[in-house]
């Protein structure tokens, strides 16, 4: 385990009250038609009157492939709820980029923590575990997200896989904080011990805690006491725990694994567990070059039109545009998710969540369109 | 007023003659190689961009605090002459090289919401997205095509021999210094389009943009004219004379470069029937065909927001400005290979010429200074 430690400068009650001091009618007009951040900004990147910023106070390393970002954010951040998730906007050569993470951590006074695992090549995935340093400044929204620890008393079981441990992890890290005697049967599939993020952690917590029973499923390897090999199936689940009817179950992890468990407990006539998934598979749209129209819930298949513009026209939608020829960048409009190819270079590039000028793209791939 | 325009092109002098002595494979040939240096410099925005433009942020947020921080000082002819010049300076950067250059699209890949040309409001009377349809669009679309590019003339100044002439424009050498001191509400009021009214432009079209204008230039007017002089207390008057001074010399400023960007000697004009079927190289030779360049240092040129290089701008106007100086060779190169010409010449001459076209085209008639070039 590898930690960096530094020291940041503490953003107490006195920046808060600055901030309500920079923020008001007067301020706004003075700094106006740009906003007061756009000055503070220039003088240090936390600072900020509206915005959610947090400074990395510390980077653990979990695993090969994932790590921990200690992060304290500005007087901005509301708190969070175990098993929430936010949206982390991280400058890379200059560049923004935003992803969405779970919060690792139990709600605390100081600071919040997100565990990243390397996503493939992903840029930012990888850019967080290896180049991310204390003192970094992050660009955070507030927590979201319903995926909670349910109100009532009822026992509960926790399925998670891969890095989907982390709200999990959130949830179980709050129950012992509060002391809670509520039985939990957590089953965790990963692909060795060594991959398992919060082994140690998960480990020491069954240990300490009578309420707590713990199942590591692995891959590969030899599993050591009660833990399993193998990848996921009912029976060996309801082996695990023959009291499945009567816990609550919350799941979150990879697609796959999370469609195979929704699929065994339709099968057994058991209510669907409660789920956090951030991989939206494009697979969910039919066919290849299928354009989504989100806002207005139409479809169309990009070849179609020349270029998306024009198909989202022949919708019948009316989205604002111009030239119709890159240059005016009217037609701006927001991808959720997909593949497109830059008509003007024939440059196929996957976006998500940014924007493209609709004029100039057509879909090379499934393309989700906020129009 | 047709056999007029065609008597004109009949004696259109060697600077004014199209690209009609290129073949239609040597258009294309020329389109390929502006294409290709598009794509070179676009591939290669990285670090060293995103660092140009955090510096010039800095420098004109830096400049805009002292210049208003010294305007408190007033009363102190340094102080108030510091304070303005600093706040001069500010404004050029903020409308120039910062919010002209933002709306365009040039810094949306840094996904910086500060930064995005979607949301961007500037330091100008003139609202963002109204400025957008009259510059981004019709503007850069349509460059310098009489009757679709308002920029020719701005609706009020007879630019061309193409525009057809009324006794009004008689007076245009003296109200052109009206429109140039007042440049700011002038592009205010230019996505109005006055002269739509009652054709294919409703009044509620022009009231709901009427309202929009008010809201931003109160804002506007409120800063400068009245909060910031009330937070000099005694020196209100200081404070008020050096914003409005800033304000004028932003706008004589912005007045002079735009003009020398479409309006020198030799700038080309072109009529609607040439838009019909045209193709992305022919787009490219209007747009160098229809701009001129000014020369200058590096200083200068981020001070035009790099419209000095109006050429390399209209080419590329997505592309982030301060490239435009390491690629002006080398459209210039390709301006010799194609026999094409690349307007360029120093402040003063280029701004001499447009003077010059504004007194000739007051007069009823066409334009002899083609013929002189």
């Amino acid at each position: 385990m590898n930690t960096q430690v530094r020291t940041v400068r503490p953003q107490g009650t006195l920046a808060r009250f600055g901030y309500r001091l920079l923020e008001n009618p007067v301020t706004r007009a003075l700094a106006s038609p740009l906003t007061v951040d756009d000055y503070l900004a220039q003088f240090n990147p936390l600072w900020s009157v509206r915005e959610v910023r947090g400074c990395v106070t510390r980077v653990v390393r979990e695993t090969a492939d994932a790590t921990t970002l200690h992060i304290k954010p500005n007087g901005h951040w509301q708190g969070h709820q175990a098993g929430q998730h936010l949206v982390l906007g991280v400058e890379i050569d200059g560049i923004r980029h935003s992803r969405c993470f779970s919060i690792s951590s139990a709600p605390a006074a100081e600071g919040i923590s997100v565990t990243v695992k390397r996503n493939g090549d992903g840029l930012v995935s990888n850019y967080l575990v290896d180049k991310v340093r204390a003192g970094d400044v992050l660009f955070l929204s507030q927590a979201q997200g319903e995926f909670l620890l349910p109100a009532d008393e009822q026992p509960l079981l926790m399925i998670s896989g891969g890095s989907g441990i982390t709200p999990v992890m959130a949830m179980l890290r709050q129950l012992a904080a509060q002391g809670s005697s509520r039985s939990v049967v957590f089953v965790h599939y990963s692909n060795s011990y060594a991959d398992t993020i919060f082994h140690t952690e998960m480990r020491a917590l069954a240990e300490r805690h009578d309420w707590l029973t713990l199942y590591f499923v692995i891959g590969q390897g030899e599993p050591t006491g009660a833990d399993r090999s193998g990848l996921f199936s009912i029976e060996q689940l309801q082996s695990m725990v023959p009291d499945i009817e009567q816990r609550t179950a919350l799941l979150c992890g990879p697609p796959p694994l999370m469609a195979r468990v929704n699929d065994a407990f339709a099968e057994c006539g058991w209510p669907r567990p409660a789920q956090e998934q951030f991989q939206v598979k494009l697979a969910r749209v039919a066919g290849e070059g299928q354009v989504q129209f989100l806002n207005s819930g139409l479809e169309a298949s990009g070849g179609e039109a020349a270029n998306l513009l024009e198909l989202a026209e022949a919708q019948g939608l009316n989205p604002p545009a111009g030239c119709r020829m890159g240059i005016c960048y009217s037609c701006k409009c927001h991808v959720q998710e997909g593949e497109v190819r830059d008509l003007r270079n024939g440059e196929v590039r996957t976006v998500r969540d940014e924007e493209i000028q609709l004029c100039v793209h057509a879909a090379a791939g499934a393309v989700q369109l906020s129009l | 007023m047709n056999a007029v325009v065609s008597m004109n092109r009949l004696q259109q002098t060697p600077t004014t003659r199209g690209w009609r002595h290129l073949s239609a494979e040597q258009v294309e040939a020329f389109g390929a190689e502006i294409d290709a240096i598009r794509e070179e410099v676009m591939s290669s925005l990285g670090e060293h961009d995103v660092r140009y433009i955090r510096r010039i942020l800095k420098t004109q947020r830096y400049s805009e605090i002292a210049g208003r921080g010294l305007l408190f000082l007033g009363f102190l002819p340094p102080a108030w002459l510091a304070g303005t010049a600093l706040l001069s300076l500010s404004k050029i950067l903020e409308n120039m090289e910062i919010g002209h250059n933002v709306m365009h699209g040039q810094w949306d890949w840094l996904k910086d919401p500060a930064l995005n040309s979607a949301t961007y409001e500037w330091d100008n009377t003139c609202p963002s997205a109204q400025w957008k349809h009259s510059h981004n669009y019709m503007h850069h679309t349509f460059t310098n095509v009489v009757g679709k590019d308002r920029d020719v003339g701005y609706g009020i100044l007879r630019m061309s021999e193409e525009q057809p002439w009324h006794p009004v424009y008689l007076l245009q050498p003296a109200y052109n210094w009206i429109l140039a001191g007042l440049f700011q509400w002038g592009v205010a009021l230019h996505d109005l389009e006055f002269e739509r009214l009652g054709k294919d432009k409703s009044w509620a079209e022009v009231r709901q943009q009427l309202r929009e204008i008010w809201k931003k230039s109160r804002r506007q007017v409120l800063k400068d004219y009245l909060l910031f002089p009330a937070l000099a207390g005694p020196g209100f008057l200081f404070t008020l004379a050096g914003n409005a001074t800033a304000n004028l010399v932003r706008n004589l400023w912005a007045y002079a470069v735009i003009f020398c960007g479409h309006f020198t000697d030799g700038v080309e004009m072109f009529t609607e029937d040439q838009l019909d079927g045209e193709s992305r190289a022919e787009w490219y030779l209007r747009q160098l065909l229809g701009s001129s360049n000014l020369e200058g240092g590096r200083a200068f040129h981020i001070l035009t927001g790099h419209l000095s290089h109006q050429i390399e701008h209209h080419l590329f106007p997505d592309m982030p400005a301060h490239r435009y100086a390491e690629i002006g060779p080398r459209v210039q190169a390709l301006c010799e290979k194609y026999d094409l010409p690349y307007n360029t010449g120093s402040l003063p001459r280029q701004f001499g010429t447009v003077m010059k076209r504004i007194l000739r085209m007051a007069l009823p008639g066409g334009r002899k200074t083609a013929a002189t070039a």
